[in-house]
């Protein structure tokens, strides 16, 4: 799994140079590069696209001056001492599940930047592009390097499409030096009203409800080629299709009765579980989540939000005019009926244990409501959350100050919640990772935080 | 010496034929689908999984697990195997997870894990089980997880069981019959936007401004056909579809935005400008 570079490196780390070497330090040094025992067997990204609010989500301030607390009340949670926003009353009674972290920051308050770093754990370096090879790899693409699904199974998945600002693609998403291989699979989720707004597919996504009867299904060339037809039309010339290779064989292998087609037919689910969810695009994305964790994806990632900031016109977490109403009206309530179905799903099949759930976004908002009555970028301070995979529910790690302007308490930044991550899913956050130039690259600079 | 010798033979042989043993397992296991991995952290020791490839794993099947002994983990959601298989998980002394969800076992197969006390997870959803289950669990004194959602275990048996095994989380889930779905509300249309024809006195803008998402209900009130334009930011007119006579269409757009419409040439008829709320824009005769 990890690198022989790598445990040499830990093994001189540890052994303060041979003149320090003893056996002891020797078998120590080998144990350290060994898998870690652990309980998330999988992943579940949720990221809510724009911005979310600290203040109106996990960490509200009631007593902060009233253009600073905004229009609405917190409310107690099933955690004496923890209180969230009104509008997210169902996950107020998971929070014995979820660790909240209150004191994340950084310094990039642009979209484009922010969704990188959190998306990465690392700065963006220079212009960084959607689709760059140069690109540091996505967490969900390092999750898939080290935790191998089988056969046909892709060994990552986002949805339900990629994240636009004002039509143009973020960086972050994909693979980048990782190479073509570990890019996460992009695929439409197949029901739920859409978000309101534009969401764009200029990306290849999967549609596995293609029109694609069993029967003329006779062999793989004969898919492949009807794969070439469907999607072609999209994506334009054959060069350009030659790179999607990868991507046509991982399609044509689920077609062909891999567990994940299965996942994919929503239609399959208990109408009333369906229900839970709510028939949004937003909650059918989770459901649809679940579905592929239990198909053997080992990570998923779920835009919660319309794929394009567009102006903040439309239902994105970006809320520069009429947040108040757009987040208690739009946002919010898909947000608190879906995360919160998941999270029941997943602790009453018994998964919750084994797939940790991570809520990111790009940054929190300001302090003042500004005369548009939104609230604008502020990577000063935000919040975000784990569920499940061995993390331990019912705490907050950190604290912003009293007004919700900066860490009060245990500031960390999304390394640190990328370490934490990896952590949990096993994977040595120091651990080395080559690019195809054979260059290594230490896939975290964070400190993973004292939750899991 | 000789002695020690042989000891050291007997011992190194014996070690072999295990592994010999273990790989003729393993490959059984393989053939019906499982998954044998190494479990992360630990030396020797499986966790296998069946509920992917291996859903077609019958009772015989799980001879293979047995004779692997060194299994800490065991999934066989999802497969063919009833409670006469369990017998063979009764000798797996190292099981600290074990999932039979979603499977046709019963109490009766679960009279077999009496004595598995390593188990702290053991994950029952979706089975034939009864509170009957329960009793026979109630040695386990390692179990922390146990799930037993879309069963007939009562609440009572859980609370008796939770009298044996007080730290032992107990799962029983949610009752789907009490879900409710969320009513839909589809916006009503308010108001109706004003028609403005191509050279009348009201001239549209000249190009779309950004604002916030709103649906606006085209209704075809010609008896012809009709095409649909939105003037982008630039000015550009950028076609969107056609309204058959007496057709409508839900379009998704933003305030600010103009629409114009247009007959089969291209000829443009008239115009809207959306505003604020979900409009109706009726193409008038």
């Amino acid at each position: 799994m990890l690198s022989l570079q790598h445990s040499r490196r830990d093994f001189l780390r540890s052994s303060v140079g041979l003149a320090g070497l003893t056996l002891p330090t020797f078998l120590k040094a080998q144990a350290v590069s060994k898998p870690r025992r652990r309980k998330a067997k999988a992943c579940i990204v949720i990221y809510t696209w724009g911005g979310m609010s600290h203040y109106e989500s996990f960490d509200p301030k009631p007593e902060a001056p009233v253009d600073i607390r905004g229009e609405f009340k917190p409310i107690k949670t099933a955690t004496p001492g923890i209180q969230f926003c009104e509008h997210i009353p169902l996950l107020a009674k998971h929070s014995n599940k979820l660790a909240i972290v209150r004191s994340v920051h950084h310094n990039n308050g642009a979209h484009s930047g922010a969704v990188y770093l959190n998306m990465t754990g690392h700065h963006p370096e220079g212009q960084i592009k959607a689709k760059g090879r140069k690109n540091w790899p996505s967490i969900t693409s390092v999750i898939s390097h080290f935790h191998r699904p089988i056969a046909g199974v892709p060994g990552a998945v986002r949805m339900p499409y990629s994240m636009y600002d004002n039509g143009r693609q973020m960086a972050g998403e994909g693979a980048g030096w990782l190479g073509a291989k570990y890019d996460p699979i992009l695929m439409r989720t197949p029901a739920g009203e859409p978000y309101g707004g534009v969401s764009r597919y200029d990306d290849p996504a999967l549609n596995l409800k293609l029109n694609l009867e069993k029967k003329r299904i006779s062999d793989r060339l004969t898919l492949l080629e009807q794969l070439d037809q469907s999607l072609g039309q999209k994506v334009g010339d054959s060069t350009a299709y030659e790179k999607l290779d990868h991507y046509r064989q991982m399609a044509a292998d689920m077609l062909l009765g891999s567990p994940v087609r299965e996942a994919y037919d929503l239609e399959l689910e208990d109408q009333r579980i369906r229900d839970m969810y709510g028939d949004h695009i937003g909650g059918q994305s989770l459901l649809l989540a679940r579905r592929l964790v239990e198909a053997g994806v080992p990570v998923v990632q779920a835009v919660c939000s319309a794929g394009d900031l567009a102006g903040g016109g439309g239902d994105n977490w970006d809320t520069h005019r009429n947040h108040f109403p757009k987040m208690k009206n739009r946002l919010l309530p898909v947000f608190d009926r879906a995360v919160s179905a998941l999270l029941t799903d997943l602790e009453m099949r018994g998964m919750l244990d084994e797939t940790l759930v991570v809520f990111l976004t790009d940054f929190g908002r300001t302090p003042k409501v500004n005369g548009n009555g939104g609230r604008d970028h502020h990577p000063g301070v935000y919040s975000m959350a784990f569920a499940g995979g061995g993390v331990h529910g019912g705490q907050v790690y950190g604290a912003s100050d009293t007004k919700g302007i900066e860490p009060a308490a245990g500031a960390c930044s999304p390394a640190d919640i990328h370490a934490t991550v990896y952590k949990a899913m096993g994977i040595d956050h120091n651990a080395e990772l080559h690019d195809q130039l054979d260059r290594p690259y230490l896939i975290c600079e964070g400190q993973p935080l004292p939750i899991v | 010496m000789l002695r020690l010798l042989l000891i050291g033979t007997v011992l190194t042989l014996g070690h072999a034929l295990g592994h010999a043993d273990d790989q003729v397992a393993i490959d059984s296991i393989k053939k019906n689908g499982g998954l044998v991995l190494p479990s992360p952290g630990r030396e020797n020791q499986w966790d296998i999984q069946f509920q992917l490839r291996g859903r077609d794993l019958t009772d015989d099947g799980l001879a293979d697990v047995a004779r692997l002994g060194n299994v800490v983990e065991l999934n066989l959601r999802d497969t063919k195997i009833t409670s006469a298989g369990l017998v063979h998980l009764k000798g797996l002394a190292k099981l600290t997870r074990l999932h039979l969800e979603r499977t046709n076992v019963g109490d009766e197969g679960i009279a077999n894990l009496t004595k598995l006390t390593t188990l702290e997870y053991l994950n029952l959803y979706g089975t034939k089980i009864t509170d009957k289950s329960l009793d026979h669990l109630a040695g386990l004194k390692n179990l922390r997880q146990l799930y037993v959602w879309q069963t007939d275990v009562t609440d009572a048996g859980i609370a008796k069981f939770k009298k044996a095994l007080p730290a032992v989380s107990v799962v029983k889930g949610i009752d789907l019959s009490t879900i409710i779905p969320v009513a839909k509300e589809e916006p009503k249309p308010e108001n109706d936007l004003k028609w403005l024809p191509e050279g009348g006195d009201e001239k549209p803008p000249a190009k779309s401004v950004t604002g916030e998402f709103i649906f606006v209900r085209f209704i075809n009130e010609r008896d012809k056909p009709v095409k649909l334009f939105w003037i982008d930011y630039g000015g550009k007119p950028k076609l969107y579809g056609v309204i058959e006579p007496g057709d409508q269409r839900r379009q998704s757009t933003y305030e600010g935005a103009v629409w114009m419409l247009a007959d089969e040439r291209d000829k443009p008829l008239g115009y809207f400008v959306t505003g604020r709320e979900f409009a109706r824009a009726i193409i008038p005769k």
